[in-house]
């Protein structure tokens, strides 16, 4: 057996103990995972490397603390009730549009960013409690929030992972608009039909109403938005007119829209909001740590190479089903078209490479479900307050499958959905 | 009884304090500058911010060696350390700087063209921070990009000025996308906008960008050029066949923008050329990433890779060695000017004292390094 | 000259993120969340003082 699927073998293990039985928090486990892979690789305790590993996720970082700190914001000033409440009222009597528009509602971020962390923290985070207050069950609001915030992000104008494997194999990221439109809305749609028929009951307006808190917009107008609305320009702005709006980052955008919500609606204290913020996006956070350490010893040890190369090595018909298991499970988007993707594009090379980056995007893009670090059940998690983010993943699994045979599929015949759209 | 609960996060924070001055004294290593010793031929030291004021004490002040023969003839620019993940580029130019004698024209030698990414590693690529050749000399391996402390944030899209070309985020700081800069942009289109003025201030008639691929990239062993060079590509790629060296010649593609190759040759009157050599620590199916990965250049993985015949992978069973990479380089890079010098004979360049792939699969690298 | 600000203004949300995770560390009363926050802190930090 090789050193490399040992170590492999080990770390996991390594890392399942310390969830399962040490009870520690997915992050820290994965950084003990990957001090004890290094010290087996022959490595012995590289500092620095698990220190630089913690740096490849930093920027996430940011970004998702400054996002809570805004919904913690919106959602004092009362912004966020108020949407809930419009929502509910507009909707409830054609529940199937309903949960269709919140799809795209969802996603709309992602396609804007590239981020699925954003859809869940943004707009999974103002609908979660509407679809909450319409009883259905906390963890099918996270199962719906956390597959449709992968689409969000694959969903064009903007799909990261195909950047990333554009960059890899020199593919200008041009006419990927049709075959992700496709692919994602449609899933969108699927999604939304799926879970509207599954779980959306009848509603009683007034007993959903009542639980939820009173609109505030008669008492602060327009301002009450305004939070909202800032973010929306300066995330929108520098994709429509990058000449006016400069694109100042994400957690620059977050902030600003935090500190526009003084004088919006209701009084708040930003620095102790700030504070519960940043505890509550505690989990997530931890989670890039652990895996920016996980993957640096996993590249360190040749550990990284070993499950880039095994996947080669699968006959033809074995090498779909390696890409619809071994993809996800990298358990990050990033991290799986950067290492698999790249290749596998040349593997395919003679079908048409955009509707094949455009699939890899896609099957990789469920890998920010699956675990090791199961990042956007974690996020979906914290926004429906459910203790146990694999109930999460488990109600996914029907769309993640259907994602991947659709990914699958999109590979295949890439030739003739080329020729067809 | 609150001091006492307090002991606990202080214990916490006194332990990751010195793991993080471990760390952090490793990381600054990568500030100490790499030792290049240059010919006796050298006849002016500068600087990038000759060329563009606003690089001055920055970590993008990349030196810049010039050899004048002081006798007319063309001028050459060759820029190595584009991308600091590539040892075979940086190597080049410091064997060149090194040992070069310039008799006819003027050679100028960039070989940390991204000074600023020699200073840091890229995370999750579990990379080496130095290598040494025969233990006498060291150098640094760097990150593809410019080093975050240098240009920060990331924009979540890179937009190409002035193509407006989407790339992801990360490009924004890598060099060999940011041409032709902009002298007021970002650090790395700064340094982008240096190099093309150095171009046309020097009056440079060919230029050569030095690089290393992941051995599964299709373009190794490839002269990449601009349109105008392809007849001297089209020369010196049969000359190099004709010497047993394979190498294919491939067109700049004129929709892909910011390389040093498209954006040279249309931004300036120059010919450019960037070849690549097979670098398996770049590389997605590396095993162990360590110096000797750098140095031997042997890996299992590639070496199984290529006997599974799935995607076109350039690895020999001995090892893509660093002697040889740099080896391919310098003698394509001679190939290159004698095929300049046959088609343009009124204003040729003749350097002297330059080892090609023999000398340096013979004698090692370190005979070369002064 | 904005991107010299933009990336002062990041060191600033860095720095403000620092001090409230620093905060946080003497207030959870969990070793795990403790923990987790220092290690999250710890990228900051180097990146703060220019190191990484």
């Amino acid at each position: 057996m090789e050193l490399e699927l040992i170590i492999l073998f080990i770390m996991l293990l390594i890392f399942a103990l310390s969830v399962f039985l040490f009870k520690l928090p997915s992050g820290i486990a994965l950084g003990v995972s990957a001090t004890i892979g290094a010290i087996l690789g022959g490595h012995y305790f590289p500092i620095r490397h698990l220190i630089e590993g913690s740096f490849g996720y930093l920027d996430a970082i940011l970004i998702i603390a400054t996002a809570m700190i805004f919904m913690k914001v919106v959602e004092a000033t009362g912004a966020l009730g108020t949407i809930n409440y419009w929502i509910i009222k507009h909707f409830y009597k054609v529940p199937i549009l309903l949960i269709i528009f919140m799809s795209f509602f969802i996603m709309l971020p992602g396609m804007l960013t590239g981020l699925s962390s954003a859809c869940i923290l943004t707009t999974g985070a103002l609908v979660a409690p509407a679809l909450l207050a319409m009883n259905v069950p906390r963890t099918v609001v996270g199962a719906f929030i956390a597959i449709t915030a992968v689409y969000g992000m694959i969903a064009p104008p903007i799909n990261i992972p195909i950047m990333i494997i554009g960059g890899g194999v020199d593919m200008p990221y041009i006419g990927f608009e049709k075959p992700l439109m496709l692919s994602t809305f449609t899933l969108a749609i699927i999604t939304s039909i799926y879970f509207r028929i599954g779980y959306v009951k009848k509603i009683n307006l007034q007993d959903v109403l009542s639980q939820i808190s009173e609109p505030l917009y008669n008492k602060h107008g327009i301002k009450l938005f305004f939070p909202i609305i800032i973010v929306i320009i300066l995330m929108v702005g520098p994709r429509v007119i990058p000449e006016y709006i400069p694109d100042i980052g994400a957690p620059l955008i977050f902030l600003i829209g935090a500190l526009a919500g003084f004088g919006s609606g209701e009084k708040f204290n930003f620095f102790k909001l700030s504070r519960t913020g940043i505890i509550d996006a505690l989990p997530i956070m931890i989670i890039l740590i652990g895996v920016g350490m996980f993957v640096q010893i996993m590249t360190l040890t040749g550990v990284r190479g070993f499950i880039a190369t095994s996947a080669l090595k699968l006959s033809p018909a074995l090498l779909y089903v390696g890409i619809a298991i071994l993809m996800p499970l990298f358990g990050s988007a990033y991290a799986a078209s950067s290492v698999l993707g790249v290749p596998l594009v040349y593997v395919f090379l003679g079908k048409n490479e955009i509707i094949v980056a455009s699939a890899l995007s896609l099957i990789a893009g469920i890998g920010d479900l699956m675990p090791p670090p199961m990042l956007l059940c974690v996020f979906a998690a914290q926004i429906v307050k459910e203790q146990n983010h694999f109930l999460i993943l488990r109600k996914s699994i029907p769309m993640i499958i259907l994602t991947l045979i659709i990914g699958i599929l999109m590979i295949i015949f890439a030739r003739e959905i080329n020729q067809l759209i | 009884m609150k001091a006492i609960t307090q002991i606990r996060p202080i214990l916490l924070l006194i332990c990751a304090g010195v793991l993080t001055f471990i760390a952090a004294k490793e990381m600054l290593e990568m500030r100490k500058p790499d030792i290049i010793i240059p010919s006796e031929g050298l006849t002016q030291k500068r600087k990038l911010s000759d060329y563009l004021n606003n690089l001055l004490n920055t970590n993008g002040n990349s030196d810049i060696y010039i050899f004048d023969s002081g006798e007319p003839g063309a001028n050459v620019l060759v820029l190595g350390g584009t991308h600091p993940n590539e040892p075979a580029g940086f190597i080049s130019a410091v064997v060149m700087t090194e040992n070069v004698r310039v008799m006819k024209g003027k050679l100028i030698v960039i070989p940390q063209a991204c000074l600023s990414g020699f200073s840091t590693t890229d995370p999750l690529e579990g990379s080496p921070q130095e290598f040494f050749i025969n233990s006498k000399r060291r150098f640094r391996f760097g990150s593809r990009v410019s080093n975050p402390i240098d240009q920060w944030p990331d924009p979540l899209v890179y937009l190409h000025y002035p193509s407006k070309q989407k790339l992801s985020g990360f490009e924004t700081r890598n060099l060999n996308r940011a041409y032709p800069g902009k002298p007021n942009g970002t650090f790395t289109e700064r340094v982008a906008y240096a190099i093309v003025q150095l171009i046309k201030k020097e009056k440079i008639n060919i230029a050569f960008d030095l690089h290393e691929a992941a051995p599964e990239i299709p373009i190794i062993n490839a002269i990449v050029t601009h349109e105008k060079g392809k007849d001297i590509a089209a020369t010196s790629v049969f000359n190099l066949e004709f010497n047993g060296f394979q190498y294919a010649l491939e067109l700049s593609p004129t929709n892909f923008r910011g390389l040093s190759h498209r954006e040279w040759g249309d931004a300036t009157d120059v010919i450019p050329f960037l070849m690549e050599t097979s670098n398996p620590i770049q590389g997605r199916l590396r095993g162990v990433t360590n110096q000797n990965l750098i140095i031997n250049g042997i890996d299992k993985f590639y070496n199984e890779a290529v006997q599974l015949n799935r995607l076109r992978i350039t690895y020999r069973v001995e090892g893509e060695s660093l002697a040889h990479r740099v080896g391919r380089h310098l003698e394509a890079f001679i190939e290159i000017i004698n095929a300049y010098n046959e088609i343009h004979p009124d204003n040729t360049i003749i350097i002297e004292n330059l080892p090609n792939y023999g000398d340096l699969i013979n004698n090692g690298i370190e005979k070369f390094l002064n | 000259m904005m991107i010299t600000i933009l990336y002062f203004v990041y060191i600033l949300i860095a720095v403000y993120i620092g001090i409230i995770i620093l905060i946080e560390v003497f207030n959870q009363k969990n070793w795990k969340n403790q923990l987790s926050l220092i290690l999250i802190l710890i990228p900051l930090i180097l990146r703060i003082f220019q190191i990484k």
